[in-house]
């Protein structure tokens, strides 16, 4: 699998001019579970671009930031998305952030805890 | 979209391809580009030269349908409506082209009205007259009574035939010049529903000619609006990959597009506000979206030249126009200010309005010019000055089923509810606790000291932050960078929602918050609201254990939203696509 098979060239080249911003503050997407910054993603992105940068989210979210997956969801497809994009050298802001610090740890586990408040 | 609906698009567009391909023969060309006498002379060879009527000329009922009874009695079941002799045929469509003599108003919803007629019955005909009724009620109120007043008058028996005005071979550019010359939300109707009807058109004509029966039929604004289809088509093949059918269209298009500026008309600003206007609402259409799409392709492969070229061309250009007197040196000045490309094309299409004596050969260069200008963006390669090329990034093939977004952005104040806050729990109650208290009509008549007596506060949603992109729309809530939504929309008018997260605002707001920010983007779901990738134990365990959906939290927020929008679920489901695992709320 290369590049292209994870995002059409357009949606790659958005990915690509991303800048990351340590300063920036995290979002909590309650649908799933997942924390995204907003330099990780691109305006003008397609759907399916969206949809793979989201599961790099949810892969990233439980293999560094401690998020547990229901029954069922299937991580070996969640990581091997991972993996792909990683072995490939995309160049995503997101790959910087595998650790949390403690402001975003502890803002991460106070919106997992709240569950299905999120919905209220 | 699956590949099978895929293949079948494809398989379709390829009939249809093969269809036209009857179209470029020497013939159809000299049929195509026949003049109206030799057209004459063609139809004076037949010796059963008719008027055309099927049947005759007058009221003698020459279509009929008709049933034997059982005695052999024949009983009329359908026959062709008798008509009023035209001097008799005093309607608001005749008030408007007198109107149209000495208003340009008038006159294009003249013209609107005499292409509707010629249009097949159905629903775009339909949306068309209905269209072309209300601006003409709105615009001119007392028509029905200028009708009826003429109809009294000695004028009325040499009132000239509407099909007999504005029949020349360059009405698109007068026509064109017309629509421009229009206050800008009199324009952008216009134009959306030329483009519309005049897709219609441009297919039926493309049929008729195939079919030898109808020649030259186009004619003044019909031929603005099929150039608006041409623009529109061409992007069309360039989303579904057709190169090969692109490449052959490429010519068209920048002469389409050329004419179109020349006449004035600010194309991507008006498709722009039009779609803007009339948001996702059950009139947004596919020809509309193509034309933005073609904005978004020109765009893109402008920006994919460097800067430096960029000013060249566009220097090159401007200084051709100006030395033919199109623009002047603040014109030069206005368009040189712009970026993106379609910016450069409206900022013409202003300047050449402006300087309006054109003889109708310069007009013809002008578009030639102009699409020229478009067409090179349009080519495999860009040739650079300095030698060499450049291979501009392919059209990609963006999947059909998404619609490209003309969002809103900017603020939006939230629709005023009655809302109450409990701000000891930071929640606003419910329907049930709102009940409890003595109901929603006792809460809201109470003062804020007695609400406060109880413990509550009134409540209404902040103001939102609204962004769109080319595919998404966007909500955020200013002071508050944790609440976002974000969400696109898909061919058949679904709402696929994928980030969610109401943030500090308090509990018991997330539906609202879906439902303003899908009012505030004028979306409102058809069929389906689709949640994607769910990761929520509750779902999970929903799904695992076999519990109703639509008992879960999640399932209540998108019920509530949709209540809100007027919308009701039919059921719910779980659906699989890729890695992500979807709740979808159907729609009643």
């Amino acid at each position: 699998m290369n590049k292209n098979d994870l995002f059409i060239e357009r949606d790659l080249k958005l990915i690509e001019s991303l800048v990351y911003d340590p300063s920036l503050k995290p979002r909590f997407n309650a649908l799933s579970s997942f924390l995204m910054w907003e330099d990780e993603l691109p305006i003008n992105i397609t759907p399916n671009g969206i949809d793979t940068l989201s599961a790099l989210c949810v892969a990233r979210a439980f293999l560094f930031h401690g998020l547990k997956l229901p029954d069922h969801i299937n991580a070996a497809s969640f990581k091997q998305i991972w993996d792909n994009a990683t072995d490939e050298g995309i160049r995503w802001p997101g790959f910087n952030r595998l650790n949390l610090s403690d402001e975003d740890s502890a803002f991460y586990n106070e919106m997992l805890a709240l569950g299905d408040k999120h919905f209220e | 979209m699956t590949n099978t609906e895929r293949k079948e698009k494809r398989e379709q567009l390829h009939s249809d391809n093969v269809a036209k391909d009857s179209l470029r023969t020497t013939d159809s060309h000299q049929i195509r580009n026949a003049r109206t006498d030799e057209i004459k002379a063609v139809h004076n060879l037949n010796i059963n030269a008719h008027s055309g009527s099927s049947g005759g000329d007058s009221d003698d009922g020459s279509i009929q349908i008709f049933a034997l009874n059982q005695d052999g009695s024949k009983k009329i079941v359908a026959e062709r409506q008798k008509t009023r002799s035209q001097s008799n045929a005093f309607d608001s469509g005749v008030a408007l082209a007198l109107k149209g003599k000495d208003n340009p108003v008038a006159h294009v919803l003249s013209l609107l009205k005499e292409h509707c007629k010629k249009m097949l019955p159905g629903p775009e005909k339909e949306n068309l007259s209905r269209s072309i009724k209300e601006q003409t009620q709105e615009i001119f109120p007392n028509l029905k009574a200028d009708a009826e007043r003429f109809s009294q008058s000695d004028n009325a028996d040499s009132m000239p035939a509407l099909s007999e005005t504005k029949q020349t071979e360059h009405d698109w550019f007068s026509a064109g010049q017309e629509i421009a010359a229009l206050p800008i939300e009199k324009q952008v109707q216009i134009i959306g529903t030329a483009l519309i009807a005049g897709m219609e058109q441009y297919r039926n004509d493309e049929q008729e000619r195939r079919w030898g029966a109808v020649i030259g039929s186009i004619q003044g604004l019909g031929n603005v609006a099929v150039n608006l289809s041409k623009i529109a088509d061409f992007s069309a093949y360039c989303i579904i990959g057709d190169e090969e059918r692109a490449g052959e269209m490429a010519k068209d298009f920048g002469t389409a597009l050329g004419q179109t500026i020349v006449s004035g008309v600010k194309l991507f600003g008006c498709v722009q506000k039009y779609s803007y206007d009339i948001g996702y609402s059950g009139d947004y259409q596919k020809p509309l979206r193509d034309i933005l799409a073609v904005g978004n392709f020109l765009n893109e492969q402008w920006s994919q030249l460097p800067p430096r070229e960029q000013e060249r061309r566009k220097y090159e250009f401007l200084s051709q126009m100006l030395a033919d007197g199109i623009v002047g040196a603040a014109g030069v000045q206005a368009i040189g200010k712009s970026k993106a490309f379609t910016e450069i094309l409206d900022q013409l299409a202003e300047q050449v309005a402006q300087n309006s004596a054109k003889s109708i050969e310069s007009t013809r260069k002008l578009a030639g010019k102009i699409g020229n200008f478009i067409g090179d963006l349009t080519s495999p390669e860009l040739a650079l000055p300095a030698g060499g090329s450049l291979k501009p990034g392919r059209f990609e093939q963006i999947e059909e089923q998404v619609l490209r977004m003309a969002g809103r952005s900017g603020e939006y104040i939230p629709e005023r509810k009655p809302l109450f806050l409990s701000p000891s729990q930071n929640k606003v109650l419910n329907g049930r606790e709102v009940d409890t208290l003595g109901g929603l009509q006792k809460l809201e008549n109470m003062s804020d000291s007695d609400l406060a007596a109880i413990g509550l506060k009134r409540y209404e949603l902040p103001t939102l932050k609204l962004e769109t992109d080319e595919f998404s729309i966007k909500a955020s809530i200013f002071g508050d960078n944790k609440a976002w939504f974000h969400a696109s929309v898909t061919e058949n008018g679904a709402v696929v929602l994928r980030y969610i997260s109401k943030g500090r605002l308090p509990d018991g707001t997330g539906s609202h918050f879906i439902a303003e920010a899908l009012k505030a983007h004028n979306v409102i779901p058809k069929h389906q609201l689709v949640l994607q990738n769910i990761i929520n134990e509750e779902t999970a365990n929903a799904i695992k254990n076999g519990f109703k959906l639509e008992n879960t939290k999640l399932s209540r927020m998108g019920t509530k939203a949709l209540k809100e929008l007027g919308l009701k679920p039919s059921h719910f489901s779980i659906e699989r696509m890729g890695v992500n695992t979807n709740l979808v709320i159907w729609l009643e």
